[in-house]
C-alpha cells in the first residue's frame, strides 16, 4: 500500500529524471490509488467472482428452463439482450468490486440464453456464433470493468472456435493459432505502449492479457488433443507452427536486446539452441505455442500466465507421448533421447550459467 | 529512484503525459526479470526437464516389457540408475536444489523398479500393493529431503493407496466412506504440515494451500453426495470431521492472515447450502432461490474479505 507522501516522492522523482515537461493528474492518480488501495482484488477473489458468478448463472438458467421460457425463442433473445445490458449497466455504474458477482452471473446468463433463443428461432449456428462474436467485442469496449473484458475475450475466442468446429473448417485453424500467437505477442511486448496509449487500453490491459492467454491455449487444446481435428486426414499441424516458432525468435531477439547482451558466440548458440528445441515441436505446435506463453509470461514477470504456461506445457507434451502411434519402446527412445539432449544442454551451460551468476 | 512496481507504472502512465521510453525503462528495471533471474531459471528448467524426460523414457522403456532383455539386464539397469541418480544427490558440492530434484527422479524409479518386478515375476499382486511398496519404500527419502514436489509426489501415492483399497480390496466401502478417508488423510498432513511451518521450519505456501484445497474439495463432493444418497454412518463423520476442520481452519486464517482459507471454505459452504437447497425442493423457484443465494453469498463473503485485506494492509503499514 502506498502512503500519500510516497506517491507525491515518486512523481517528484520521475518528474526529475524527465528531461521533458512531466505533467499529470494528482486528483486522478490519488483517486486510483484510493479505489486499489480499497479494492484490491487479490487473485482469489477474482477466481472466486467468476466461479461464483458462473456457478450462480447456472442455477438460473435451470430455473429459466423449467419456466419454459426456452421455448420461445424470441422470448429468450429479448432476455438475453436484457440481462447483458444490464449487467453492463450494473457495472457501469459503479467501480465496486462486489457487484462483479451479479455482473458476470447477468452476463453468462445472457448471453447463453441470446446463443440458445437465436438457436430456436432457425437461425443458422454460423450466424449466433458470429453475433456473439461482435456482440462480446462491443461489450469489452463499452464496460471497461476486469472481470467482464476477461469474459468478453473468452466469448468472442469460443465464438470463433465454434464457427471452424461448426464449419468442420480445421484449416482455419491455422488462422486463429496464428493470429492469436500474433495479437498475444505483441500484447506483452508491447506493454509500455499499450499503457501509455490512452486509459481505456491502460484499463483493458491486464483482463485482455489474461484473455488473450486463456484463449490460445483453448485454440492449442483443439490441435493438441487427438480425435478434434485429426478427424481431417489432411491436416497439417507445421502450418500452425510457422507463426508459433517465428513468433518465439522473435521474442527471443528481443529478450537479448532486453538484457543486454551484444552480438557474439553466446548469443548464437542461444539462437541456434532455441531452433533445435523449436525445431522437435513442428509437428505439434501445442508443445511450441504452451513454450511461448512460458517465455513471454517469464519475461514480463507475469506470475500467474507463467503457471498456466507451465501447467498447459506438462499437459500437452503428456498428450503427445500418449497419442503418438509407435510402440512404447520407440517412445521411450524419443523421450530418453529428449531428456539426454536437456541434460546435455544443462552440463555445457552449467559453468556459463554458473559464472555469470555471481557477476 | 524509488522501488516502482507494476501497479504504480499503470496508474501514473494512465493520468500523465509519461513517455513510452521512460515507462518501457522502468519496467525493465523494476518489473520485467533481470539476466540474473533468467539463468537461474534456464538452469532450473534445464534439469526438470532433463530428468523429467528421461525418467518417463525409462519408465515407457521398461513399461514396453520388452522380451529380449532377460530379467537379470531389465532389473539391473534400473538398479544401477536407482544407485546412479541417488550418489548424484548425495554429492556436497551440488545445490540442494540439484540433490533434491536428482532425489526426486530416484523416487520415481523406485516405482519403475517395483512394477519390473511384478512384470518379471507375476507376483500376482495388486496394484494397491504395488503403490503401497512404492510410497513406504520413498518416505525415508521423503522426510530426508523436505522437497515439495517431492512431498506433494508421496501425498498423491497416498491417495491413490486409498483410492485403490477401496476398488481392490474393501470392496464393500461407499463412495462417501473413501471421501472421508481421504479428507482425514490430507487434513492429517495440512495440520502437520502447518504445526512445523508454526515450529519455525519453512513451508511453501503454495504446498499448504494445494494441501488444504484438497481437503477442501473432498469434504464437499463427500456432503454433497452425502446429501443426495440414503444415510450412513460415513456421512455423519464427513460433516463432523469437516464442521471441525472448517472451524478452525477459519479461526487460523484471521489468526493469521490467510485470505486463501477464508476464501475456500466459505465458498465450499455455499456449494453445500446450494445442494441442501436442492434437495429440498427441485422446482423452478427453488432453483432461482439458490442463483440468488450465490450471487447474495459471494458477494458478501467478497466485501468481508475485502475489508479484511484493508485491515490487515493498515496494521502491516503502521
Amino acid at each position: 500500500m502506498r502512503q500519500e507522501g510516497e506517491i507525491r516522492k515518486l512523481l517528484t522523482e520521475i518528474q526529475e529524471s524527465e528531461d521533458y515537461e512531466f505533467q499529470f493528474d494528482d486528483l486522478a492518480i490519488d483517486k486510483a490509488y484510493y479505489l486499489s488501495e480499497n479494492e484490491k482484488s487479490s487473485i482469489g477473489i477474482k477466481v472466486l467472482t467468476v466461479f461464483g458468478g458462473l456457478l450462480a448463472s447456472l442455477f438460473f438458467l435451470a430455473f429459466i428452463g423449467i419456466t419454459g421460457i426456452y421455448d420461445s425463442g424470441i422470448g429468450s433473445v429479448t432476455l438475453g439482450v436484457l440481462f447483458i445490458v444490464v449487467a453492463i449497466w450494473i457495472c457501469k455504474s459503479s467501480d465496486r468490486l462486489i457487484i462483479d458477482t451479479i455482473c458476470i452471473s447477468f452476463f453468462a446468463a445472457g448471453f447463453i440464453l441470446f446463443g440458445l433463443g437465436l438457436d430456436r428461432l432457425g437461425v443458422a449456428d454460423s450466424l449466433t456464433s458470429v453475433a456473439c462474436i461482435f456482440f462480446a467485442l462491443m461489450c469489452l469496449f463499452v464496460t471497461q470493468n476486469y472481470i467482464l473484458s476477461f469474459v468478453s475475450v473468452l466469448i468472442m475466442s469460443m465464438g470463433f472456435i465454434s464457427l471452424i468446429l461448426l464449419n468442420n473448417s480445421f484449416n482455419f485453424l491455422h488462422l486463429y493459432i496464428s493470429a492469436f500467437s500474433i495479437i498475444m505477442t505483441f500484447w506483452f511486448i508491447e506493454e509500455p505502449k499499450l499503457l501509455t496509449s490512452g486509459k481505456v487500453l491502460a484499463r483493458l490491459y491486464d483482463p485482455i492479457r489474461i484473455g488473450l492467454i486463456f484463449s490460445f491455449i483453448g485454440g492449442l487444446i483443439l490441435l493438441g488433443v487427438k480425435g478434434i481435428v485429426t478427424i481431417s486426414p489432411n491436416f497439417q499441424f507445421w502450418i500452425s507452427s510457422i507463426v508459433i516458432v517465428a513468433a518465439s525468435m522473435f521474442v527471443i531477439s528481443r529478450l537479448l536486446k532486453l538484457l543486454k547482451l551484444m552480438p557474439g558466440r553466446q548469443t548464437i548458440l542461444i539462437y541456434v539452441l532455441s531452433s533445435l528445441l523449436l525445431s522437435f515441436t513442428v509437428m505439434s505446435p501445442s508443445i511450441s505455442g504452451s513454450m511461448l506463453i512460458v517465455l513471454l509470461c517469464f519475461m514480463v514477470n507475469y506470475k500467474t500466465g507463467f503457471a498456466i504456461g507451465l501447467i498447459s506445457f506438462l499437459y500437452f507434451v503428456s498428450q503427445f507421448y500418449f497419442d503418438l502411434n509407435f510402440t512404447l519402446l520407440t517412445k521411450s527412445y524419443m523421450l530418453l533421447g529428449t531428456g539426454l539432449l536437456f541434460l546435455i544442454i544443462y552440463f555445457f551451460t552449467y559453468k556459463k550459467l554458473q559464472s555469470d551468476e555471481k557477476v | 529512484m524509488s522501488k516502482i512496481n507494476r501497479e504504480d507504472i499503470q496508474i501514473i502512465s494512465s493520468h500523465s503525459n509519461w513517455s513510452i521510453s521512460s515507462v518501457e525503462k522502468a519496467l525493465q528495471d523494476n518489473v520485467y526479470n533481470s539476466s540474473g533471474s533468467w539463468k537461474k531459471f534456464l538452469k532450473l528448467i534445464l534439469l526438470v526437464l532433463g530428468i523429467g524426460f528421461s525418467v518417463a523414457g525409462i519408465i515407457f522403456f521398461f513399461a514396453y516389457n520388452w522380451a529380449h532383455l532377460n530379467k537379470f539386464a531389465k532389473i539391473g539397469i534400473v538398479q544401477s540408475l536407482i544407485i546412479i541418480t541417488t550418489a548424484l544427490a548425495i554429492i556436497p558440492r551440488s545445490s540442494q536444489a540439484m540433490k533434491n530434484i536428482f532425489l526426486t527422479g530416484a523416487s520415481v524409479l523406485i516405482g519403475v523398479l517395483f512394477a519390473v518386478f511384478g512384470q518379471i515375476y507375476q507376483t500376482g499382486a495388486n496394484a494397491f500393493d504395488f503403490f503401497l511398496a512404492w510410497t513406504i519404500c520413498i518416505t525415508i527419502w521423503v522426510l530426508v529431503s523436505g522437497f515439495a514436489p517431492l512431498w506433494l509426489i508421496w501425498i498423491a501415492l497416498m491417495n491413490t493407496v486409498i483410492v485403490l483399497y477401496s476398488q481392490q480390496v474393501a470392496n464393500t466401502w461407499r463412495e462417501t466412506d473413501v471421501l472421508v478417508l481421504l479428507t482425514i488423510l490430507n487434513a492429517l498432513i495440512l495440520l502437520s504440515s502447518l504445526f512445523l511451518n508454526w515450529s519455525k521450519t519453512k513451508i511453501h505456501i503454495w504446498f499448504t494451500n494445494t494441501i488444504a484445497l484438497a481437503v477442501v474439495s473432498f469434504s464437499t463432493i463427500g456432503i454433497c453426495i452425502g446429501i443426495f444418497d440414503k444415510f450412513h454412518p460415513s456421512f455423519a463423520i464427513q460433516l463432523l470431521v469437516t464442521a471441525i476442520l472448517y472451524i478452525s481452519g477459519f479461526f487460523y486464517g484471521i489468526r493469521n492472515k490467510r485470505a486463501f482459507y477464508l476464501s475456500v471454505i466459505p465458498f465450499s459452504l455455499i456449494i453445500i447450502i446450494a445442494t441442501l437447497l436442492i434437495k429440498i425442493s427441485d422446482n423452478e423457484w427453488m432453483f432461482l432461490l439458490a442463483s440468488l443465494f450465490i450471487i447474495g453469498s459471494v458477494t458478501f463473503l467478497i466485501i468481508k474479505l475485502i475489508g479484511l485485506q484493508k485491515t490487515w494492509a493498515n496494521e502491516a503499514g503502521r
